[in-house]
């Protein structure tokens, strides 16, 4: 893979990872569900020191994985002829919707 | 009767972002132990004019139409891992969910069909059994629903909109 394509994978991780504790920081119920993570997890966000962040965010790999499931991605709906313009954002549904066991 | 000066902090606190949300003064005086008087006075300096007067809107069934139904299944949804995440503190849950709730209408660029007083009248249908949550078979989302109706077979109003649904929404109760 070319460099740069790691390179933006690394700053793509970055920006994730302090986000996130920026998010936790601010306003930590809210954020953990801005996030779609649990308590514990982001506790153990929050105590990561910035040398630990740069660490994990060095990798071939993403951090953080897709939240919206594959039928979610299928963007036809039956709403598609109607006027949905004083509804929300699906999205915001159906992410807000996923089990919460892990909160 | 509040306890001591920290608890009643907290309450005024509390009670004034409740107002800056538009909190009708029946959620203040059933969520807090300040007198109405204060309240009043309380209301009168964070509005700069006097609560409207009237009963509140008590219809659960408002929160089974179309519209209105997917704007309160978007708001159980947040209320509901906000509350966990809160520790069960409801009315901060309220709060923080209603910021949330805000947040993306004002990202889609419309009125929130839920008005905050709304928003806690919904809250209390479910503490009180009324209403309950159902996943739709087809996208397996969440939906506020009536409690207590057969289970069998639930569509949302996404996956199966009724066919009336989609013609511009008159009035969605957002003038609460």
């Amino acid at each position: 893979m070319n460099s740069r394509l790691l390179q933006e994978i690394e700053d793509l991780n970055l920006t994730y990872l302090l986000l996130a504790r920026r998010l936790l920081e601010e306003d930590f119920p809210s954020g953990l569900f801005r996030l779609g993570i649990s308590k514990p997890e982001g506790e153990r966000f929050l105590a990561l020191t910035t040398k630990q962040i740069s660490h994990l965010s060095r990798t071939n790999q993403l951090v953080f994985t897709l939240r919206l499931r594959i039928d979610h991605l299928d963007m036809e709906s039956p709403l598609d002829r109607r006027d949905v313009s004083s509804l929300p954002n699906l999205t915001a549904i159906r992410l807000a919707s996923e089990e919460n066991d892990q909160i | 009767m509040t306890k001591n000066l920290v608890d009643e902090m907290h309450q005024v606190k509390m009670c004034i972002e409740l107002i800056e949300m538009g909190a009708r003064l029946q959620v203040l005086q059933t969520e807090s132990d300040l007198s109405r008087s204060r309240l009043l006075k309380l209301f009168k300096e964070v509005r700069g004019d006097s609560p409207p007067k009237g009963m509140l809107p008590f219809s659960a069934d408002w929160f089974m139409t179309w519209g209105p139904n997917i704007h309160s299944s978007l708001f159980y949804n947040i209320y509901s891992k906000v509350l966990v995440a809160v520790e069960f503190d409801r009315m901060t849950a309220l709060i923080k969910t209603y910021r949330l709730y805000s947040e993306q209408m004002m990202l889609d660029d419309i009125e929130p069909a839920l008005s905050l007083t709304r928003a806690w009248t919904m809250i209390r249908f479910f503490e009180s059994d009324i209403l309950d949550v159902r996943s739709c078979t087809r996208c397996d989302c969440k939906f506020v629903v009536h409690a207590h109706e057969p289970a069998k077979d639930f569509l949302c109003g996404i996956c199966n909109p009724p066919s009336r649904a989609g013609k511009p929404l008159k009035d969605s109760g957002a003038a609460l």
